[in-house]
């Protein structure tokens, strides 16, 4: 676009014409010291608390740096800069605005990268549009709001199943670093596409890096067409982090006073709590526990408070917070966890070892909750889903009990088997939400049974198809779940019929892949899921029809019964299972072993040659078709510093 | 008139080096002296008597304000020089008014400065009495900055004009300053009143700025050409 000259020119002729003159009048102060993002000011006798000051960085020079007035003192005011800093000296004058903090909000930061001030971060030309809101407002009172009742779709399985977030709450995701907090946050954004929900995304302290990523993420879903990204990275001045979040609430309470719906994601909170640590101890406010300040707590509660349903008076707008929160070694009692733990209503707590096991998101549904609970879910996914966390919480339990290793009863057995399948079942793909009413199908599927027969490793695709097939064939259906939101008893009849329906085009036959090296003439080879890790425990469940095996291996001094096989047969099986697999005795060498359990339960004895030691297979008290085989302790020879165990492939035969 | 020089000498001193912690030190003092003085109806002598001290003893005798804020000299000490000093109201070769004792009030508060270890801080103290004795008669500072030199008759005037909008006696300092162009800037306290052709010119400026800015980016189909290119 090119200006046209004499319209430029006649806007500047417009202007000294009507120009009047006025007496400019100001309170001024100079600066006393300045450092670290701050500056001490003498003078600014009339200065607010939390006014905008500017530092001119000479008499004849305006349009300097920004700060704000923050610590108002007998003899002077500490300023915190919201700028480059390093331009400002000893002895500079500072002059206040008579002006809050405020941003520009409105329809022109949609789709924008901007600082914490509002200035573009995207090389995009300034926010269009005169409209400006104070970073800092008071929430809305009890009048003016009314309880979360909407539900704001995630889409994910597990949050929407067990913890929905409703539109006007506040979530806090909490856990250590890289668990994919960040990511829940990013589905979630995605997954408002065409919802009508505004986005504001509030990076405080990230590596610039690292939100460059997220907004090509952002764009390549479409999700930028509706999303605003705040960011104050790891190299900007601490008061621009601290600020960050105010700034970001700033520009979604504008649409959600207009009645709009709208979703801000402070990413994260503990970082700006750390800025806001370090601007509290150079203006030497005391420190408390931590050497946090003592208003922590309402920095963020203000901030947080903000976040409503608003009544229908009021246009009936929401504003849902999802605060993340960093936690250390998965320390949730620290300071700030607590202390954001108790503003919100609810947390998401997701846990390393899940995120390594592979179960992601990697979150903990025992200890995560929704204050909100079933009131902002949709009917059917709460007529679903309402025993999925007991159920769930069940099989934790008794998964713990079963790495004992003791024999176990078939309910006992059907319960850890539905659980490893719903834990399967909430396992999503990375930047993949899922429509609600494809959750609502498929947690119909596995809290109705229908996943019982699957092969664990197969779930996923067996979900995939059910999703496609009530995609394509089942397309009335979907739509009518999808508009009635609930699950009236004939939805639930035709729902089960299609999952039957489905479920008898997939045999559980089909679902076996053979395992790689196996792939020979032996009929139903498959490989053994899980491998070996040294002397750690691990299970083996290869199937549902013929064998299941959990297997305790630990580590064992010479004199011990180091390993046990529990084999438990679910079926028929043809003749016998072959187990093939490794002892390794640490300095004594390693060797392969073959051996065969018969259909009866009895095993052939064997015995391996290790090193010049021996060890024995044998049954241990199993005349049954299931029982306990053990590998007996070495004998002979030298003394072997560790014994492994490690199974490589059943065979059927 | 001398007195008022040495007075403003003393405010102005505060905005060229300000140190809040001493200034705090000051404050604490200051009221301290003024309201005691108070109570015994001698505030302009003990002003005034500090201002001599100041002005005809410490900068007179530097060794004298080194000996009164050594930290090697005890407080006793300091106690019995006070007292040899100013006690008996004899002191040099009346450069300090020998045939009038010191206000007992004066010579108290000296020694409860150094005993509290602050003799250091009375020039400090000094500022911070005159702000405060300014505040109770109602004199305020200003500072006027011209481009060029007014004469006398335009100051009164200018005084007249002060002391109607502030409702107080302006104790007005005069500066010149080229860069201002035309018109005239006052300060008072922490406001500033820029009347300043420099200033004008700048505001001016912005404004366009603003007004162009916000011209083509609320109607930027007008700024455009038609051709497209």
């Amino acid at each position: 676009m090119k200006f046209k000259a004499d319209e430029i020119a006649s806007v500047i002729q417009q202007e000294i014409e009507q120009y009047q003159s006025q007496v400019d009048v100001r309170d001024v102060g100079r600066v006393l010291e300045v450092g670290d993002g701050i500056a001490r000011v003498y003078g600014l006798a009339d200065v607010m608390a939390g006014e905008m000051v500017e530092f001119l960085g000479d008499a004849n020079c305006p349009g300097g740096v920004t700060g704000l007035a923050f610590n108002i003192e007998e003899n002077s005011v500490g300023v915190i800069i919201l700028g480059d800093y390093l331009g400002i000296e000893e002895g500079d004058e500072v002059k206040s605005t008579g002006r809050l903090l405020s941003v520009p909000v409105g329809e022109g930061v949609i789709g924008r990268v901007l600082d914490p001030l509002g200035n573009p971060l995207d090389g995009g030309p300034p926010i269009a549009g005169n409209e400006h809101r104070p970073v800092e407002t008071m929430a809305p009172g009890i009048a003016g709001r009314q309880p979360v009742k909407e539900p704001l779709q995630t889409g994910i399985k597990a949050i929407d199943a067990m913890t929905p977030i409703g539109r006007g709450q506040r979530e806090l995701i909490i856990g250590d670093r890289k668990t994919g907090k960040t990511a829940i946050c990013i589905d979630t954004i995605i997954n408002q596409k065409g919802q009508g929900v505004k986005c504001f995304y509030v990076a405080i302290g990230q590596k610039a890096s690292t939100v460059a990523g997220l907004i090509e993420v952002l764009r390549k879903h479409g999700a930028m067409d509706y999303t605003t990204v705040i960011m104050a990275g790891a190299s900007d001045p601490a008061p621009l982090q601290y600020i960050a979040p105010y700034a970001g609430c700033a520009m979604a309470e504008y649409f959600m006073y207009k009645g709009e719906h709208t979703l801000a994601v402070y990413d994260d909170l503990s970082k700006q709590a750390q800025a806001y640590r370090q601007l509290s101890l150079l203006m030497r406010r005391p420190p408390g526990r931590e050497a946090y300040p003592g208003d922590i707590f309402y920095c963020h509660s203000r901030l947080l408070e903000r976040s409503a349903k608003l009544s229908d008076e009021l246009g009936g707008g929401s504003l849902t917070a999802l605060p993340i929160v960093e936690t250390l070694e998965g320390e949730v009692a620290a300071y700030i966890p607590t202390n954001v733990i108790s503003i919100t209503d609810g947390q998401i707590y997701l846990q390393p070892d899940l995120f390594f096991k592979g179960q992601r998101p990697a979150m903990n549904v025992g200890i995560s909750v929704s204050r909100v609970g079933g009131s902002a879910q949709v009917p059917a996914m709460k007529k679903v889903a309402g025993g999925l966390r007991l159920d769930l919480a069940i099989f934790r339990e008794l998964e713990a009990f079963a790495q004992l290793g003791t024999d176990l009863d078939a309910a006992t057995q059907a319960c850890l088997d539905r659980g490893y399948r719903l834990t399967e079942l909430l396992k999503q793909g990375l930047y993949q939400p899922l429509h609600v009413t494809d959750q609502v199908i498929s947690i119909f599927a596995a809290t109705g049974g229908y996943l019982d027969p699957v092969e664990i490793a197969n779930v996923p695709a067996w979900v995939a198809g059910l999703l496609k097939f009530f995609n394509t064939e089942k397309k009335d259906l979907w739509q009518k779940i999808t508009d009635s939101k609930d699950l009236d008893d004939e939805a639930r009849e035709k729902l089960k019929a299609a999952v039957e329906q489905y479920a008898a085009t997939r045999p559980t036959a089909d679902e076996k892949e053979p395992a790689p090296d196996q792939a020979n003439d032996k009929p139903a080879a498959r490989a053994v899921k899980g491998g070996a890790s040294g002397n750690l425990k691990w299970r083996i469940i290869p199937g549902q029809k013929a064998a299941r095996l959990v297997v305790e291996n630990r580590e064992a001094s010479q004199n011990e019964t180091f390993a046990a096989i529990v084999l438990e047969q679910l079926g028929p099986v043809s003749a016998a299972i072959v187990l093939r697999g490794t002892v390794d005795c640490g300095n004594a060498g390693s060797e392969t072993f073959e051996w065969k359990i018969k259909s009866s339960g009895a095993a052939e004895k064997n015995t391996i040659d290790v090193g010049d030691g021996k060890i024995e297979l044998s049954a241990a008290d199993c005349p049954a078709p299931q029982g306990r085989f053990v590998i007996a302790k070495p004998t002979g020879g030298s003394k072997f510093d560790t014994i492994a165990l490690r199974l490589d492939a059943i065979d059927e035969k | 008139m001398a007195k008022d020089l040495q007075a403003s000498d003393s405010r102005y001193a505060i905005e060229a080096d300000p140190d809040v912690g001493r200034e705090h030190i000051g404050n604490v003092y200051a009221e301290a002296l003024l309201g005691a003085a108070e109570k015994v109806d001698a505030l302009d002598e003990v002003v005034e008597t500090f201002d001599s001290m100041v002005n005809d003893v410490l900068r007179a005798f530097p060794p004298f304000e080194a000996v009164l804020s050594s930290r090697l000299i005890s407080h006793k000490e300091k106690a019995k020089i006070l007292d040899r000093v100013f006690g008996d109201g004899v002191f040099g070769d009346g450069v300090f008014n020998a045939k009038t004792k010191t206000l007992p009030v004066f010579l108290d508060f000296l020694k409860v400065v150094s005993r509290h270890g602050r003799l250091d801080c009375l020039r400090d103290i000094q500022r911070q009495v005159h702000v405060r004795y300014d505040e109770i008669r109602k004199r305020v500072p200003v500072r006027l900055t011209t481009p060029v030199a007014i004469d006398e008759k335009l100051i009164s005037q200018i005084k007249e004009n002060i002391r109607k909008l502030i409702g107080g006696e302006p104790i007005l300092r005069c500066y010149t300053d080229p860069e201002l162009i035309g018109g005239a800037v006052l300060r008072i306290g922490d406001t500033v009143y820029d009347g300043s052709i420099a200033a004008a010119l700048r505001n001016t400026a912005q404004q366009m700025i603003d007004r162009s800015v916000h011209e083509i980016q609320s109607r930027r189909n007008r700024f455009s050409n038609s051709a497209g290119n």
